[in-house]
């Protein structure tokens, strides 16, 4: 039973990392990662929400009846990213000035809708908790992993301390927009190096995706297959 | 046609409208706690930058003239210090807010750039201390100006390498704010 | 006014293009660009949108959350708003304008939960906050110029992606990664409008 409890924490963080396995929330992880403590920000902002509202809506998953399940997620979603953002404008006016617009956004970052309907929808309070935990820290993880990249080469620092650019003059383009896609796509393309079962992901990512089904009578319609 | 089923419509909507309402109660406690840190967050925040660009000036009076809004900075004993103006101009990527504060006997005693969306590594530089420094000097009466080299004048700026249009927005909103300045010391305030 | 309301639309359209600058809508931007004519599909269905939401929450947010302090309910009320509003044109458009349903309504639900309709109503919100002189017809020409930069992106990366069928693309790249690639090149390019809206109405 504890190692079931512990893989729920686990699997967030490498095997369906929401970010590089998933491809979920790619807006934040393209926008905000040019500095690593900006990554920190968003991720435990995010983390926040995501275990508060796995927490609620598995709580009322007897409650809530189908038809408005999208809506009433969304209202709870919503209600705890403006908690979240007074409280991050009350305590923490900087960081609420580097992540600007993307703190509200946080709404509709597909990863915390995706995780409310895949899982803690369907699943027990405890389990939805680690499950928002886990994809938390695999989310935090991913953003800091290219951050970390996008600062050392684009600015030569980490965490804002100089490491490279005493020696090299920083490589701008990388903490330019370009920079961001040009990152990702390479760790993307990492992630599924390393990983053995290629096309297990592409199920994944659209079975995790809460437009998965819209999405699907598009394909349909087009004949083509998304990402 | 289905015959009308009032649970079916009304659970449903019951349900949402309830949860609508724990959510707004929620979220107006939360304002209630934090109203007052948030306030008080905006004010330290201007203030700052106010203190930065007029060092000494411990309170300040806002005032209106001609329609132009600015700060008159007071030391500790509540002597008046100078002035505190906010002027922007159109960057590179969009517009820049610059604040700076000019003592009573027309030194500039700092700027401070408020916001700004130029290019990181490249226009970003305006807040650089290398380029707001070269400002702290007499305010010319007719203006700074802008060179691309080594600057040999008190009111030449030297641009940011790269970054020429950044440099001259910058500039442009100091020397309006010192017309401004001029303006009001001409007028006996 | 016409210069700066065309100043406005042009800068939203090129040098704060809500993909390639800010970011926001990547889903549909990678997810819905394989085919030219789903991608303008797409990308008018949210240019539609956002002017559909800009028109209803501004007045609601200037003239009933802001004088009577509810500000901090913005992100609640805007959601629910954007989320109803997209049903609403949806079960409309099905019923009354099956033609335009089927080419465009299939989109819609794809719409509820993108950021970059939530992001365009809060960022005119913002904007107008900084300078009062931004009012309701700023608002939507910048709306607007918004889904039109969205959809010149889509349509340029839709003609990328069409040629990257036929490439050779190592093993390890193909399918998302070289994707995020070529949409790196093509923000490269965006990069080079920066600068430009002024000087061309200059």
């Amino acid at each position: 039973m504890s190692n079931k409890l512990t893989y729920q924490i686990t699997k967030g963080i490498i095997k369906e990392n929401p970010v590089l396995r998933l491809v979920l929330g790619t807006c934040p992880t393209l926008a905000i990662t040019t500095a690593a403590s900006n990554a920190i920000g968003m991720g435990v902002a995010a983390t926040i929400v995501l275990i508060c509202s796995n927490a609620v809506i598995s709580m009322l998953r007897k409650f809530i009846p189908d038809k408005v399940r999208i809506p009433a997620y969304i209202t709870i979603i919503a209600g705890f990213v403006s908690i979240v953002q007074m409280l991050v404008k009350a305590f923490a006016p900087e960081l609420n000035s580097t992540l600007g617009i993307y703190l509200p956004l946080i709404v509709v970052n597909c990863i915390i809708l995706g995780r409310a309907e895949m899982f803690a929808s369907k699943n027990k309070v405890l389990p939805s908790v680690l499950d928002g935990l886990g994809m938390g820290i695999g989310f935090t993880a991913a953003l800091l992993c290219m951050s970390i990249i996008r600062e050392l080469f684009g600015n030569g620092t980490i965490f804002s301390i100089p490491i490279l650019s005493n020696f090299i003059d920083p490589i701008l383009i990388f903490i330019l927009p370009p920079g961001g896609f040009f990152v990702f796509g390479i760790l993307v393309a990492i992630a599924n190096k390393l990983s053995d079962n290629k096309d297990n992901s592409q199920k994944n990512s659209c079975a995790g995706c809460p437009r998965g089904k819209s999405c699907s009578i598009v394909s349909d319609k087009e004949g083509t297959c998304n990402v | 046609m289905k015959k009308f089923d009032s649970t079916e419509i009304l659970k449903p909507t019951l349900t949402l409208f309830i949860i609508c309402l724990i959510v707004t109660f929620l979220l107006a406690f939360t304002n209630v706690f934090t109203k007052d840190a948030i306030l008080n967050q905006e004010l330290k925040s201007q203030e700052s930058s106010q203190r930065i660009v007029l060092p000494g000036a411990v309170s300040f009076l806002e005032s209106e003239q001609d329609g132009i809004k600015f700060y008159t900075g007071f030391d500790k004993n509540n002597k008046k210090i100078g002035y505190v103006f906010s002027n922007e101009d159109k960057g590179y990527g969009g517009t820049i807010n610059v604040m700076t504060g000019i003592s009573v006997e027309g030194q500039i005693q700092g700027i401070s750039i408020l916001s700004h969306n130029e290019t990181p590594g490249l226009g970003a530089n305006i807040t650089s201390d290398k380029f707001t420094e070269q400002f702290k000097v007499n305010a010319p009466k007719n203006g700074f100006s802008i060179t691309k080299g080594e600057s040999n004048k008190n009111s030449e700026i030297s641009a940011i390498t790269g970054a020429t249009i950044s440099s001259t927005a910058v500039t442009n909103a100091v020397n309006k704010s010192i017309e401004q300045f001029y303006n009001l010391i001409g007028k006996g305030i | 006014m016409f210069k700066a309301l065309a100043a406005c639309f042009l800068a939203s359209i090129l040098t704060e293009n809500y993909i390639l600058n800010r970011f926001l809508g990547i889903c549909p931007f990678l997810g819905v660009s394989k085919k030219l004519n789903t991608a303008m599909g797409m990308s008018s269905a949210v240019t539609f949108v956002m002017v559909l939401a800009t028109a209803v929450t501004w007045p609601i947010y200037t003239y009933l959350l802001l004088p009577n302090k509810l500000e901090y309910l913005q992100t609640v009320v805007f959601i629910l708003i954007i989320a109803t509003l997209v049903q609403l044109v949806e079960t409309i458009l099905k019923k009354y304008i099956p033609s335009l349903y089927n080419s465009l309504g299939i989109y819609l639900p794809l719409i509820t939960t993108n950021c970059a309709v939530l992001g365009v109503t809060m960022l005119v919100i913002e904007k107008g906050s900084i300078d009062p002189s931004f009012g309701y017809i700023n608002s939507l020409v910048n709306a607007f110029g918004a889904g039109i930069g969205f959809l010149v992106a889509m349509a340029i990366f839709a003609g990328v992606r069409q040629r990257l069928e036929k490439c050779n693309i190592p093993k390890t790249l193909q399918g998302l990664p070289i994707t995020l690639i070529a949409a790196s090149l093509v923000a490269v390019s965006f990069l080079g409008f920066q600068g430009l809206i002024d000087g061309l109405l200059a």
